[in-house]
């Protein structure tokens, strides 16, 4: 007994010592914060400045030690170059964290001044348009936005509406480039094969590498994540996008006639296992490691995945040669991979913002060159020296590579710059050459019914296309897909799109 | 020692060829990541890599230990997992034990109360506003307390207080001592292992959680381990069209991804061999009690 | 910590206030006013971070808008719940998710008990330490790692495992993309996860069985499988008829990041569960108060199924959860 009541003393003064650690701790790291709030906030900020609190997408750049998002010299340029003291907030990069977190800050009122969406949050700028959260931008941009007002044609301005109202600003992107068809050249010359241009052209060449290399896949795919890897294939029979104009309508592409030719040859090629069996269960990883180590011969892959991917196989084999080839073009002659608009970002203002007038005349004020040239490549004569009127980096541009997080508006040119001096071109330009349909969805302003329904349509349609091409279903399943997605109201969808796209009629 | 009989010792050697079956199980994919991770980034692409290294390298590790993104995240996860996991088991061997006592009024209707949270969650955003109402945002304290107590440690806690023979605390009372004398110097003694357990139970949960903090942190040298992590292992293929992305996605490599998740996973699953001496404990004080 | 020492406040007053009624018998429980002391905290961290939001469920009412809040939103009645009972998709997936609960809790929940009781037998102090260390190890690694590893080790011409697929004549079969399989490999790659380390709780239940009851049980001369069944399982009873009764009540939830991480569109009639589905359905296009319905209807059913595990654990003579 007399043991035990010790022992429990001992536990007692322990329990003690860490409350009281805790307590410290607390006092500590509370402390901690408000210093570095302090710190921000006394940063050199005239009284006459407003503070402008902007909330940009994440990225995987890193900021050396004793700099972050809100001090360092980019971020402090474009304060002294724009007069306003901008406050810079990074989003989540998990996409599923980055939506809710956007909707909690809306729906808590307390939201930054001005919010810049990526591409892909399209449905996102619909949705907070739809429940009034967005400041219109009309008039503003006629009193305050003059520069911004010319980036784009009116037509280009379509993108940007809800229901007549301009509820956003956009601006360019470089590259429309996506997918490629990626094939190893050094094996096709080593079985005496030329790049297929058509086909037929295309079926022998993938027949002669099953037969000579047993050991090699001839055509791998991701189809565990979509459709995508199988691009290079369905263009010959249709534009690769969901939805394009054909004769002066929208259509849908999986439900065109072309749709069912391309699953039977798609299931003919996987059941002479002329695809990757494993092709089902393949992510984009997957395939780069099997291009890399010689398993497979052709892939449809996306060109920045590329580079990565040819380093890797010429330090296993050395002779090889891994590089983008023209897709076939169909016996129909379909041809071309999909491209993506050159119309890019969303830059919102929420409406519980106080300074929308500001923001606007920020945003207006950083289309200027000089302004965009700083983004793209810091200073002069110190991150980079001008060359022909090309801007080439110096050594000192890979310390200020976190200059991706304040980029806003950008030019073609300038983009195509920054690529070329990554040593990107040889993987983009051939993609970007064969890039030819654009996705109608993205041509227009956010429909409700495309962005409620799109992805279960979608699912539906990789469901039955995969079950058909890797035989699980006939290929007269496809009828029975065409009644199901009319059930699911894919025709609704697609007459929205419609009278989006070429006017109520 | 006595002498074994035949069935003993066939136990024992089938007991322990399953073990060694399990430990190999579990450990190959394992070897499999460290393997990787101090290899050199071609041989990772092409797949060669199985349980051993090719071509040895650290370069990952002095990648990621030189990050100072890695470093401050890294120092964020230890902050909370201690002060968290100190306050958490804290407050679960209290109420554990308040709800261990039959008498205490009101004690069915709260152990229901904790029951009906284990199933009954409250959505992202009133969660949110609460935080964001107690000025939790941008705090470590956003990380913490939300977590506090969490009711399945509780309930553990409380089931192995219930066990415990109700004379000890009869005999304690016949000393004079107090409820918290009782908790104190005897019953939470006799718990130390089932205390060791939750423990665990919740330094892990501190270390692994993650959407918490991206909810409530917009700070980015306020975001803790398991944020850094899940950024380095998701972050191919959405890269698409931006040439600032393309370019450094080369860095974000299949090692480097080895040697973030090791690094990460290393010192929470130290954790455990160092608590394991009070799982030995309890079986001494387990004999006292008797 | 503001909470905390906020809800502490009383301790400084109550002390006066028990020397004056101690007297009275009828505020007897006054006696143990320190047990209500070390309860407080805890109940009122419940109370703050998970009753308080959950006025927020009201919103599965409401056609909520964000711009109107909570409150503002004009009452929907029970539109989004007839609109998930009208769903036939809903039906398959609720058969997927308590099929594949139904799965984990027949092969998976036996596992760490298994293991437990082996670990425990074994005599060998560092080889005891160094099991339950590494067999703890996978639940560490998350799930897109460990789909990568599933994956390399189910391709049946790549993988790990190809021979013994070629050995049985099964070169191709994709079992992760193939309906056969799917939840099959759930199950396993959940096991392999997570069995060492739902082991622990068993292994420190197992610490607290009187060591005499062993000896009592050599003396009747019970060998090492008598032993387990007749002093260590029933020793750990309580804690696995707790286990098996949260289980039944998270029937209807799932691990969503298990499944998202293994999921293709092949096996969608498999494999979507009521997870999946929300986030699908959250996710573009964000319909709050539907999400919102799903999730209240899934604690619904769950709190009926606990109910009612508790009456019966109840009348075969265990512990009442509460």
């Amino acid at each position: 007994m007399q043991m035990r009541w010790n022992h429990g003393k001992r536990i007692c003064t322990t329990l003690a010592i860490v409350l009281g650690a805790v307590t410290a701790l607390a006092a500590c790291s509370g402390g901690g914060n408000g210093n570095s709030t302090e710190t921000s906030s006394s940063e050199p900020t005239t009284k006459e400045k407003v503070t402008l609190k902007v909330l940009v997408p994440n990225n995987v750049a890193e900021f050396p030690s004793g700099k972050d998002v809100n001090n360092n010299e980019i971020a402090n340029g474009i304060r002294e170059k724009t007069g306003f003291n901008v406050q810079w907030e990074l989003m989540p990069k998990d996409a599923e964290a980055k939506n809710q977190r956007l909707n909690v800050t809306m729906a808590s009122g307390d939201t930054p001044d001005l919010i810049i969406l990526q591409n892909p949050d399209k449905p996102l700028f619909g949705n907070f348009a739809q429940q009034g959260l967005l400041t219109p931008l009309d008039s503003l941009l006629d009193d305050s936005g003059p520069n911004i007002k010319k980036l784009m044609t009116p037509e280009q301005w379509k993108s940007a509406k809800w229901e007549g109202t301009t509820y956003a600003i956009r601006t360019f992107n470089y590259s429309s480039a996506t997918y490629g068809l990626l094939a190893r050249k050094d094996i096709l010359a080593e079985l005496g094969l030329k790049e297929p241009k058509t086909q037929d052209d295309f079926y022998e060449v993938l027949k002669a590498i099953k037969a000579k290399k047993p050991d090699m896949v001839p055509y791998t795919a991701n189809l565990a994540e979509g459709l995508t890897g199988l691009e290079a294939i369905a263009s010959m029979f249709y534009p690769p996008v969901d939805f394009v104009q054909k004769d002066g309508k929208v259509v849908y592409t999986a439900a065109l006639p072309e749709a069912k030719s391309f699953l039977e040859f798609a299931s003919k090629l996987y059941g002479e296992g002329l695809i990757d069996k494993e092709s089902v269960v393949n992510k984009t990883a997957n395939i780069k490691e099997k291009l890399a180590s010689g398993k497979a011969a052709m892939a449809t892959i996306g060109w920045w995945e590329a580079q990565a991917t040819e380093t890797a196989a010429k330090e296993k084999f050395p002779g090889s040669q891994l590089a983008f080839i023209d897709p076939p073009t169909g016996s129909n002659g379909a041809f071309g991979m999909s491209k993506v608009s050159v119309v890019s970002k969303y830059f919102v203002i929420p409406k519980a913002s106080k300074h929308a007038k500001e923001v606007v005349e920020f945003l207006n004020k950083a289309t200027e060159q000089e302004i965009i040239d700083f983004i793209s490549f810091g200073v002069e004569g110190t991150h980079y020296e001008k060359k022909d009127g090309k801007a080439v980096p110096t050594k000192e541009m890979d310390n200020i590579k976190y200059k991706v997080y304040y980029n806003m508006f950008d030019k073609v040119e300038l983009g195509l710059q920054r690529m070329e001096n990554a040593g990107l071109a040889p993987y983009y330009t051939p993609v970007a050459n064969v890039a030819k349909h654009e996705n109608v969805v993205d041509l227009v302003a956010p429909v409700p019914i495309v962005d409620q329904k799109n992805q279960e349509l979608r699912d539906l349609r990789d469901q039955y296309f995969l079950k058909i091409i890797t035989g699980a279903l006939p290929l007269s399943a496809y009828d029975e897909f065409l009644d199901k997605w009319k059930k699911a109201g894919g025709e609704d969808v697609v007459k929205a799109l419609d009278e989006a796209y070429n006017g109520k009629k | 020692m006595k002498l074994r009989t035949r069935g003993e010792v066939v136990f024992e050697y089938v007991n322990y060829f399953l073990l060694l079956l399990a430990i190999l199980v579990c450990l190959i994919p394992v070897l499999n990541i460290v393997a990787k991770s101090f290899s050199d980034e071609s041989s990772v692409v092409a797949g060669d890599v199985g349980i051993w290294p090719i071509h040895f390298t650290t370069e990952a590790y002095h990648y990621v230990l030189s990050s100072p993104k890695f470093l401050s995240s890294f120092s964020i996860s230890v902050l909370v997992t201690v002060i968290g996991t100190l306050i958490n088991v804290t407050l679960t061997v209290f109420t554990g034990y308040a709800l261990s006592r039959r008498r205490l009024k009101g004690q069915k209707v709260i152990m229901m109360l904790f029951v009906f949270t284990m199933i009954f969650q409250a959505g992202i955003l009133p969660t949110y506003l609460i935080v964001k109402q107690l000025g939790l945002l941008n705090s470590i304290w956003s990380l913490i307390l939300p977590g506090l107590v969490s009711p399945f440690n509780m309930i553990i806690v409380r089931l192995y207080f219930c066990n415990i023979p109700d004379s000890l605390e009869e005999s304690g009372k016949m000393d004079g001592a107090g409820n918290l004398r009782i908790l104190f110097h005897i019953m939470i003694p006799l718990a130390m292992p089932v205390i060791a357990t939750t423990a665990l139970f919740c330094a892990v949960e501190y270390w692994n959680s993650y959407f918490d903090a991206l909810m409530y942190i917009s700070k980015q040298n306020l975001l803790p381990l398991q944020v850094y992590l899940r950024e380095v292992i998701f972050s191919t293929s959405d890269a698409n069209n931006n040439v600032e992305m393309v370019a450094q996605m080369q860095i974000a490599q299949e090692s480097i991804r080895g040697a973030v998740v090791v690094a990460a996973t290393l010192p929470i699953v130290l954790v455990y061999p160092f608590l394991q001496r009070y799982f030995v404990k309890g079986i001494v004080l387990g004999a006292v009690k008797g | 910590m503001s909470i905390v020492s906020e809800e502490r406040m009383p301790e400084l007053e109550k002390p006066e206030v028990r020397t004056k009624k101690r007297s009275r018998r009828s505020w007897s429980w006054l006696r143990d006013y320190d047990l209500y002391l070390l309860l407080a905290p805890g109940l009122a961290a419940l109370l703050l971070f998970k009753y308080a939001p959950m006025f927020g469920a009201v919103i599965a009412f409401k056609d909520y808008n964000i711009a109107a809040g909570i409150w503002g939103s004009p009452w929907a009645g029970l539109k989004y719940f007839e609109m998930l009972f009208q769903d036939d998709k809903f039906y398959s997936v609720l058969r997927n998710t308590v099929l594949i609960n139904l799965y984990k809790l027949i092969f998976q929940f036996p596992l760490p008990i298994l293991l437990a009781i082996m670990i425990n037998e074994v005599r060998h102090v560092a080889f005891k330490r160094v099991s339950q260390t590494i067999t703890y190890l996978p639940h560490f690694l998350s799930w897109v790692i460990i789909s990568a590893i599933f994956i390399n080790l189910l391709s049946p011409q790549t993988g790990v495992l190809k021979d013994l697929f070629h050995l049985l004549g099964m070169q191709d079969i994709m079992m992760i993309a193939d309906e056969r399989f799917f939840r099959g490999v759930l199950v396993a790659s959940a096991a392999w996860k997570e069995t060492g380390w739902s082991s622990i709780i068993y292994l420190s239940a197992i610490l607290s069985i009187d060591t005499q009851q062993y000896e009592a049980a050599k003396m009747d001369g019970a060998g090492r499988l008598r032993q387990i069944w007749h002093v260590t399982l029933p020793g750990i009873r309580s804690v696995i008829v707790f286990i098996i009764m949260l289980r039944i009540g998270s029937a209807l939830g799932n691990d969503v990041e298990q499944v998202l991480m293994f999921y293709s569109p092949l096996v969608a009639d498999v494999g979507d569960v009521i997870g999946t589905f929300v986030y699908r359905v959250g996710f573009g296009s964000m319909q709050y108060s539907y999400t919102t319905a799903v999730g209240l209807f899934q604690s619904l059913i769950g709190m009926i199924l606990i109910v009612t595990a508790n009456y019966f654990s109840r009348k075969f003579g265990e512990r009442s959860l509460w």
